[in-house]
């Protein structure tokens, strides 16, 4: 039987605004085995890091069930929320706002340790935090100094120690490195990689860059506008994207490598649908290429096509 | 119209921010080159100095805190670090139009589109309003826009037709030159693939040269036809887009293609460069690439290389090249 | 976004090295200093009760000369002392008053802020009802009912600034909220408490910081204002806006007597009110430009 450490069933997720309900989240289910790495994938806007942080319940969710290593949190109170918390941490995209500019280092690090109690003795906090900031690839001297005297990427490590100092078995990564320069962003997602094997942590890895998830994930999932329009393995995905948007997306990657031939592109017309009073068609049918009667009709559901290939799509069968 | 052999030639450009931390060598002593109707692509990490340079050719570099120490900018014959700001004016428009990174931000809100597109045709052409208004109604049409938004104010606009807006503005006197700094880095990859294929339409009909900057080698390989590499304010690389990418020369350009991950091979691990940019305040002597670099020599931290032909097109800044037989690790796969 | 590559030092440094190249802002620093010392000064070299409310009939009404540097009030009574001496009540009660109303205008703002809903309803209408009585008209209304000692007076004078601070820091609070590290703050299991100090107030003080600088001044005329009209602080002790009231009957032909106390208000004013655009412009170097 495969070990799963997560279960997600039908988290929905609606945002009351002043112009309607707006759907971030629609019904959203999935699975992650323990030690693997789920990746989620698409625009801006389409309920990315409000799945991240539903699953951490930072934000209540509107419908669904979370089951975290055999346990529903969405029947846990604050308090026990509190202590589950200790095994579930988040990464936050954005390395300036995520790090209190009136805290250390060390600060920052440590207030989970003794936020929870897990250790008591000064010493042993000083040592644990020390071994952290070793962990994530820090200098000692940095214990000291405040985050604006530091660069994006190694504030973005203070944030990875913060998230490992409850020693968590599982993080929802949220575009942990689209803020940083290139040459940073591959220090990071090595590091995250080698902290997931040395830690068997499982990992939620949002992002919207293509090859990024392709390098880091197991399993993928599509979102467009709130739906998930697409779930299987990476490897499938990638080599037979079954969704129209799904295509579209891995076309408009820009590939840096030299070819002669200027590469052939799906460009996508039409604009994308607001989130707010969604009505019952295909949430892509604005863009798609696809698009015929069916798609007005009614929305589509997820069908698994093949093997652990699932779509939502009225004209893939 | 003159017929002139670069639509861009920037040489020895130098600009600093003198600040109360020190002073900042934004761009030091670099040489770029434009010929018409060609693109070129100047990528490099935040804080190359690859937007200094594009306000320093367009002379809107803030002052104070910027200096251009020295460089001479011939932009389509006009030396444009030596105009008076009326002729300026004139020239930014005309001559060359600049696309910024933040769509969000390019626009004024408080007037609609078709003014904002009309206003900078009346600037520069001789035309009735009336004229410009069917000017810029066309405009949007060529940009995907339909012409009933017009009359759209910018925060009923997306992202993606915010950046298109902005391109029907900075095309619609027609330039000879186009500076697009970061377009498309705001945008998502659907957007940014319609932005881009907007913008390579636009240059083939119009046959407008353009500056692309941006830290996308992906791009770049899609939309240019040279590319510079910027590293800490100077150019280390500069070739065809061929000769740079399936002949890397420089080990920082070997280095900004071995982080990235290969969207068709998911084994291979990535290798990102050690360390951070240097301080620009206080820039090693000797190469500044060299405490990154893991070629680095002895000499490497005492002598500062130049950039050195080695091909017609394919220039390189590096000591080690003195060696004739040496040669950088992604050329040993022979990929 | 891109990251920024800016070098910064600590906080307070920071704002320091701002504020000292702001030429308004220490000239109004350097005005408070030199007040403050002539107050300290003349507590040691003046007697209350025979210097300040002593009595000298043979000396009334004498215009400014080189004995009496700003003349003599209608008891014979040295102006110059009178106004030293009277320079603590303004701004003891000034200071204590805007520190008073920025405590709990924090609280309540913060409270606003942070829990959002029913609590900020009640919380902000009740602001807004405060706020559209005139200030002077609660501080009368206050005196009026709970009597006129100094620590009334203080609390008359600082309620009207309550929902001023309230909002602003309610603004702060609300914008330092949705920061992440707020959020991340959660995450690590961090309750309510924690997160409303540690992490949220004290990176929202900027504006409130700047806000009761610049009230300091308003509260001394509030002081002076109630005293004007007998409601604050009472004969024979010397507070400024006191003095003026009194030297208000002799206003023709001994307008020297009202002139100094208004003066002593004035510059007072003018120097915290230089002190807090100092403080503004240097905590939000943007603001100039
Ligand atoms: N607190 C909120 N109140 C109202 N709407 C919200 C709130 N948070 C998010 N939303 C909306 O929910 C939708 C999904 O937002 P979310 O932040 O999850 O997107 P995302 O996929 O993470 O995007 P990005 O890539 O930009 O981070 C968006 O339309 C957003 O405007
Ligand atoms: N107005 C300014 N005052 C002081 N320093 C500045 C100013 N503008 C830029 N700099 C500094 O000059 C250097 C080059 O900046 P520039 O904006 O040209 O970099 P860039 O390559 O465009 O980076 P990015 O990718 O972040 O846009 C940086 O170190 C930056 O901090
Ligand atoms: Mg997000
Ligand atoms: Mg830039």
């Amino acid at each position: 039987m495969v070990d799963n450490i997560l279960e997600v069933r039908n988290l929905t997720k609606y945002f009351k605004t002043k112009k309607g309900l707006l759907h971030a989240v629609d019904n959203i289910s999935f699975t992650l085995e323990r030690g693997k790495t789920l990746g989620i994938v698409g625009e801006s806007g389409c309920g990315k890091s409000t799945i991240g942080r539903s699953i951490l319940r930072l934000i209540e969710p509107t419908s669904g069930e979370i089951i975290f290593n055999g346990e529903d949190l969405m029947k846990l109170n604050t308090l026990q929320m509190r202590s589950m918390r200790t095994k579930m941490q988040i990464i936050f995209q954005d390395p300036y706002s995520s790090l209190n500019p009136r805290r250390t280092v060390s600060q920052t690090i440590s207030e989970a340790i003794e936020l929870n109690h897990l250790i008591h003795d000064k010493k042993d906090i000083e040592k644990r935090v020390s071994e952290l900031m070793d962990m994530v690839g820090l200098a000692d001297r940095f214990a000291n100094s405040y985050p604006h005297e530091l660069d994006g990427g190694r504030r973005q490590r203070i944030g990875i120690a913060r998230a490992l100092s409850v020693n968590p078995e599982f993080i929802v990564c949220d575009e942990p490195v689209s803020a940083l320069d290139v040459s940073i962003q591959a220090q990071i997602l090595n590091l995250l990689k080698e902290l997931q094997s040395k830690l068997k942590l499982s990992y939620i890895f949002i992002t919207h860059d293509m090859s990024a998830v392709n390098y880091f994930s197991d399993d993928i999932t599509v979102m467009y506008l709130g739906k998930m329009v697409e779930k299987s393995p990476v490897e499938d995905l990638f080599l037979q994207p079954e969704h129209p948007y799904t295509k579209a997306l891995l076309s408009a990657v820009p590939i840096p490598e030299y070819h002669k031939e200027k590469r052939k592109r799906i460009i996508l017309r039409g604009e994308v649908k607001s989130p707010i009073n969604l009505p019952d068609e295909c949430r892509f049918s604005s863009r798609c290429q696809e698009f015929c009667d069916v798609c007005k009709g009614s929305e589509p559901q997820l069908k698994e096509i093949r093997k652990d290939h699932f779509v939502a799509c009225h004209n893939v069968t | 119209m003159d017929k002139h052999e670069f639509a861009l030639d920037v040489s020895n450009l130098t600009v600093e921010y003198v600040t109360s931390d020190g002073i900042v060598h934004a761009v030091n002593d670099i040489d770029l080159k434009i010929p018409p109707q060609k693109s070129v692509g100047l990528v490099g990490e935040t804080g190359a100095g690859k937007t200094s340079t594009a306000l320093a050719i367009m002379n809107l570099i803030p002052s104070p805190p910027g200096v251009i120490r020295s460089g001479k900018i011939i932009l389509n014959g006009y030396d444009v670090l030596h105009m008076k700001d009326s002729e300026l004016n004139q020239v930014r428009g005309s001559e060359v139009a600049m696309i910024f990174q933040d769509p969000m931000t390019a626009l004024n809100p408080v007037l609609n589109i078709g003014e904002q597109i009309e206003e900078s045709i009346l600037l520069h052409e001789d035309v009735t309003r009336d004229e410009a208004h069917e000017q810029a109604c066309e405009m949007l049409e060529m940009v995907g826009i339909d012409r009933s938004r017009i009359y759209d104010y910018p925060h009923q606009l997306s992202g993606g037709m915010k950046q298109r807006v902005i391109i029907a503005i900075a095309l619609c006197c027609n330039p000879h030159l186009l500076i697009a700094d970061e377009p498309t880095t705001a945008l998502d990859v659907t957007i940014q693939a319609q932005v881009l294929d907007l913008i390579s339409n636009l240059r083939d009909e119009y046959r407008t040269a353009m500056l692309l900057i941006t830290h996308d080698l992906g791009i770049v390989a899609d939309m240019c036809d040279e590319v510079s590499v910027m590293y800490a304010g100077r150019i280390v690389e500069h070739g065809t887009v061929e000769e740079v990418f399936t002949n890397t020369k420089h080990p920082y350009t070997e280095g900004l293609f071995d982080s990235l991950p290969k969207i068709n091979d998911r084994k291979s691990l990535l290798k990102p460069i050690i360390g951070l940019m240097p301080d620009p305040t206080e820039l090693p002597e000797g190469c500044t690439f060299a405490p990154r670099c893991r070629y680095a020599m002895d000499k490497c931290f005492k002598r500062r290389p130049s950039l050195n032909a080695i091909s017609d097109t394919h220039e390189v800044s590096c000591l080690a090249y003195e060696d004739p037989v040496f040669s950088i690790e992604r050329n040993k796969h022979g990929r | 976004m891109k990251q920024k590559k800016t070098k910064r030092r600590s906080t307070f440094s920071e704002i320091w090295r701002n504020y000292r190249k702001n030429f308004s802002g220490m000239l109004g620093l350097m005005i408070i200093v030199g007040i403050l010392v002539t107050i300290l000064v003349g507590n040691f070299i003046y007697d209350y009760d025979t210097d300040v409310i002593g009595q000298n009939i043979s000396e009334r009404k004498q215009a400014p000369s080189s004995e009496h540097l700003f003349g003599t009030d209608e008891f014979g009574r040295d102006i110059l002392t009178r106004i030293i001496w009277g320079g603590r009540y303004s701004l003891a009660i000034g200071l204590a008053a805007v520190l008073f109303s920025s405590i709990i205008g924090v609280v309540l703002g913060s409270l606003a802020g942070y829990y959002g809903g029913v609590i900020e309803t009640i919380i902000m209408r009740l602001a807004d009802i405060f706020q559209a009585i005139p200030a002077i008209m609660l501080g009368i209304c206050f005196v009026t009912a709970f009597g006129q000692s100094i620590f009334m007076l203080t609390i008359a004078v600082s309620i009207g600034a309550i929902p001023a601070v309230t909002r602003v820091t309610r603004a702060s609070v609300m914008t330092v909220k949705d920061m992440e590290y707020v959020e991340a703050a959660r995450a690590i299991g961090a309750n309510n408490f924690v997160i409303i100090f540690r992490h949220v107030l004290l990176n929202a003080m900027s504006p409130v910081i700047v806000q009761a600088t610049l009230r300091i001044g308003g509260a001394i005329v509030g002081i002076a204002a109630l005293s004007f009209i007998g409601l604050g602080i009472t004969a024979p002790t010397p507070e400024w806006g006191a003095m003026l009231s009194s030297a208000r009957q002799y206003l023709r032909g001994y307008d020297y007597m009202a002139l100094y106390p208004g003066l002593a208000i004035m510059v007072t004013v003018l120097g915290f009110n230089l002190i807090g655009d100092g403080v503004r412009d240097s905590m939000d170097p943007k603001l100039k430009k």
